[in-house]
C-alpha cells in the first residue's frame, strides 16, 4: 500500500523542459505532482500549471533547498504518506519513481536515495570526478559511505520528511539531508536510478567551482551555526 | 603638555567621527539605543586610550609592540574580525527569515487557489 504520493519538483528558469518532466510523471499514474516555482524569470509556473501541477511560487529565488523545503511543508501539510523529490531538467527516469517508493511504502525503511552509479548512467568524466569528491567529502563530514550524493532523486515517509530538517537553502541541502539521515538514525537504502545527460542537463548541472562553493559552504555553516 | 604623533592624530579624529556617526544613527532612529551606547562606548574608549598612555603602555609591554598605537591597531583588527563574523551570523539568519516568509506565502496562495 503506497497511500498518498507527493512528488515534489523544484525548478528555476525551467522553462523548456518543465512541461516535459510534468507530463511523463503524470503518464505513471502520479496526480500529486508539485511544482514548486523559485522565483523563475521564465514561464515555469505556466507551462506546469498547464500539464496540471500544483504550482507554488517564490516571490525571489531561495534556492533549491528552500524549494524543496517548500513543496515538502506543502506535501505534509496535505497529507502526504511518501513524498519524492524529483529533478526539474529531466535527467530522472518517472518509471524509476515506483522502484524508490516500494521499500518506504513497504515500511521496511523511511528513506531511499537514488544512485546513478548503481544503475546505468553513463556519467560524463568530469561529473563523475566531482561526485567522487563529494563521497569523499560526504564520509568525511557525515562518516558514511554512499555510492551517490547529490543526486536529487529521493523518496521519504511521512516521519521521516518530518524528522528531517532543512535548513541550508542553497545546494548544501542535499549533504544536509544525508547528515540528518545519519543523526537521526533514519533508515534508509540506495536505490539503483538512471540518470541521463543531456545538452540541456549538463549545461543546468553545477560547475566544479560551484561545487567547491558548496563544499567551503558546508565547512562555514558547521562552524557558525 | 600632551603631544600626539601622526598616527594617534588620525586614530582620534577617525574615533570622532565614527562617534558623530553613531549619535546621528541613533537620532534617526537606525540603531537601537543600546547598539548606540555599545558603539559609543568602542569609540570613546578608543579616544581615551591614545590619551592615557600610562594604560597603553601596560598593554604595550603586554602584547610587545613597538608603539602604543599599535596595539590598539592590533586589538582593532581582532574587534573588526568579530564584527565581520557577527554580520555574517546575522545575514544568515536575515536569509533565513526571508526564506521562510517566501515560503509561507507561496503555500498560502496555493490555498487560496
Amino acid at each position: 500500500m503506497e497511500g498518498k504520493v507527493f512528488i515534489i519538483i523544484p525548478a528555476f528558469n525551467e522553462g523548456k523542459k518543465i512541461g516535459e518532466v510534468v507530463a511523463s510523471i503524470r503518464q505513471e499514474g502520479y496526480a500529486n505532482l508539485v511544482v514548486v516555482d523559485d522565483g523563475s524569470k521564465d514561464k515555469t509556473a505556466a507551462v506546469a500549471a498547464a500539464r496540471g501541477a500544483i504550482v507554488l511560487r517564490h516571490m525571489i529565488n531561495r534556492g533549491q533547498g528552500a524549494a524543496l523545503k517548500t513543496g515538502i511543508e506543502y506535501a505534509l501539510q496535505h497529507g502526504a504518506d511518501i513524498i519524492v523529490t524529483f529533478d526539474a531538467d529531466g535527467q530522472h527516469h518517472p518509471q524509476d519513481i515506483q522502484h524508490m517508493i516500494a521499500p518506504v511504502a513497504q515500511g521496511k525503511i523511511a528513506v531511499t536515495l537514488g544512485s546513478r552509479f548503481l544503475g546505468h548512467s553513463e556519467v560524463p568524466p568530469i561529473k563523475r570526478l566531482i561526485l567522487k569528491g563529494g563521497i569523499l567529502f560526504t564520509r568525511i563530514f557525515s562518516s558514511i559511505w554512499l555510492t551517490d550524493v547529490h543526486n536529487g532523486f529521493r523518496a521519504f515517509s511521512r516521519r521521516a520528511a518530518e524528522q528531517i530538517r532543512i535548513k541550508q537553502d542553497k545546494m548544501e541541502h542535499a549533504s544536509e539531508i544525508i547528515e540528518e539521515i545519519v543523526q537521526k538514525n533514519i533508515p534508509f537504502q540506495e536505490v539503483p536510478v538512471t540518470v541521463t545527460y543531456t545538452e540541456y542537463s549538463k549545461q543546468r548541472g553545477q560547475s566544479p567551482w560551484n561545487s567547491l562553493k558548496i563544499a567551503f559552504n558546508l565547512v562555514w555553516r558547521k562552524l557558525t551555526r | 603638555m600632551v603631544t600626539l604623533d601622526l598616527l594617534e592624530i588620525v586614530v582620534t579624529a577617525f574615533a570622532l567621527f565614527a562617534l558623530s556617526r553613531v549619535m546621528l544613527r541613533m537620532k534617526d532612529g537606525k540603531i537601537t539605543k543600546k547598539e548606540g551606547f555599545f558603539w559609543c562606548a568602542v569609540w570613546v574608549l578608543a579616544i581615551v586610550l591614545v590619551f592615557v598612555k600610562d594604560y597603553l603602555n601596560l598593554l604595550q609591554d603586554f602584547i610587545s609592540t613597538r608603539r602604543p598605537v599599535d596595539a590598539i591597531i592590533y586589538i582593532s583588527i581582532i574587534l573588526l574580525f568579530y564584527l565581520v563574523f557577527r554580520i555574517y551570523v546575522k545575514l544568515d539568519q536575515m536569509e533565513q527569515d526571508i526564506t521562510t516568509i517566501v515560503r509561507n506565502r507561496a503555500i498560502q496562495r496555493a490555498r487560496k487557489k
